[in-house]
């Protein structure tokens, strides 16, 4: 329905003057609830009746007013009843207002607060996010290249705790070396890593063993060998490994 | 007065004003005072129809008392306008009833009402 005709089908003066059917009546008043623009055409008649009758108004005389209020003295006070009734009533409604906004603060005190707590949880997991190392891509490259075969070496004797995993391109010979867990070395030893090559070790290069939980590139691999170890050397590296002090080894 | 003491736990400020409620309440007094001394003086029920009779007879020979305020603007208006407030304000007729009477359907009593008080509305001015 459209308001604005509505307003103007002349239903309001109809309403006001009191000369509408029940139904008419019934839809005007549920529509006025839902239309605030009706509801001020309505006071707006009403307030334009009210100051044309106004203007042609004429005062009875005192003798009326005499008989009136005499009449009302014989029907007692109900009013003052009635207005103290009506007056509580409001006071109820205030009561209730008053509850339920209260109510409603505490539930939106609440839901902040989780919220807050929420928000500082997720701002703490991104931050560790962030933090967290990521393989570089070098060493990503590795990982993925097809042609470089993983050699898993595991700790010897008592250092069987030890784990490092070789990466070796049989083709080219490059290898490389990482460290995921080993004693850490003094600074007047190194490790050093030897290839078994036709049964003999071969040195690859000393490891830097700072390095952790990266690629240390080593020296050159011959295609021919068949596993890796690792010793614990003198500072510099030795020409033949020191089996006493082997830690780790791997076969291929 | 008395009526007004009477009632006004009735009234509710949401439905209009004080005064529109006050306007209705008196013109219910009045339209029962109305009938029932035309009762009185007739001793007969009257029917709508010598009303018909009874606006035309007194649309000429009105007393001044009838022609002040906003009466005298209803009669200003034109003689369908003026006809369908004067028997459903002053004389309390119900819509259905001035159909009846006037031979004219209900339809156009509503638009008929309806667009003379817009009409009267506009003598407000």
């Amino acid at each position: 329905m459209n308001i604005k005709e509505y307003i103007a089908s002349g239903i309001i003066e109809t309403y006001v003057m009191g000369l509408c059917t029940k139904e008419e009546e019934q839809e005007l008043e549920s529509l006025r609830s839902a239309h605030p623009e009706l509801n001020d055409a309505i006071i707006l008649y009403e307030t334009e009746l009210e100051k044309k009758m106004l203007q042609n108004q004429s005062m009875p005389s005192s003798s009326v007013d005499d008989s009136i209020l005499r009449m009302i003295d014989n029907f007692g006070t109900p009013v003052l009843l009635v207005q103290k009734q009506s007056s509580t009533k409001t006071l109820k409604w205030m009561k209730i207002a008053v509850a339920a906004s209260i109510i409603l603060f505490v539930i939106s005190a609440g839901l902040n607060l989780t919220l807050y707590n929420k928000t500082s949880q997720l701002k703490k997991q991104v931050s560790e996010l962030n933090s967290t190392p990521t393989l570089p891509a070098a060493d990503y490259e590795i990982m993925t290249n097809p042609t470089i075969t993983p050699v898993a070496m595991y700790g010897v004797g008592i250092h069987s705790i030890c784990r490092c995993t070789m990466y070796w391109d049989k083709k080219t010979g490059k290898a490389y070396i990482m460290i995921h867990h080993l004693i850490r070395s003094t600074e007047s030893q190194n490790y050093q890593l030897w290839a078994m090559v036709d049964g003999k070790p071969v040195s690859v290069g000393i490891i830097n063993d700072e390095i952790r939980g990266r690629f240390i590139t080593m020296e050159n691999v011959p295609a021919s060998a068949t596993a890796f170890s690792v010793t614990l050397e003198k500072a510099g590296g030795n020409l033949t490994p020191t089996m006493s002090q082997e830690y780790l080894h791997g076969s291929i | 007065m008395v009526t007004v003491w009477q009632n006004i736990d009735k009234y509710d400020p949401e439905k209009g004003r004080l005064f529109t409620w006050l306007l209705k309440l008196t013109r219910n007094a009045a339209i029962n005072k109305t009938r029932s001394k035309i009762f009185k003086s007739q001793a007969k029920n009257d029917d709508i129809n010598n009303y018909v009779n009874y606006l035309e007879e007194k649309s000429s020979l009105q007393p001044d008392i009838n022609k002040i305020g906003l009466r005298k603007q209803v009669h200003l208006l034109k003689d369908d306008f003026k006809n369908v407030i004067e028997l459903s304000y002053y004389h309390g007729f119900t819509q259905e009833e001035i159909a009846k009477a006037l031979n004219i359907p209900l339809g156009t009593v509503k638009t008929r009402l309806r667009n003379a008080l817009i009409e009267l509305r506009k003598q407000f001015v």
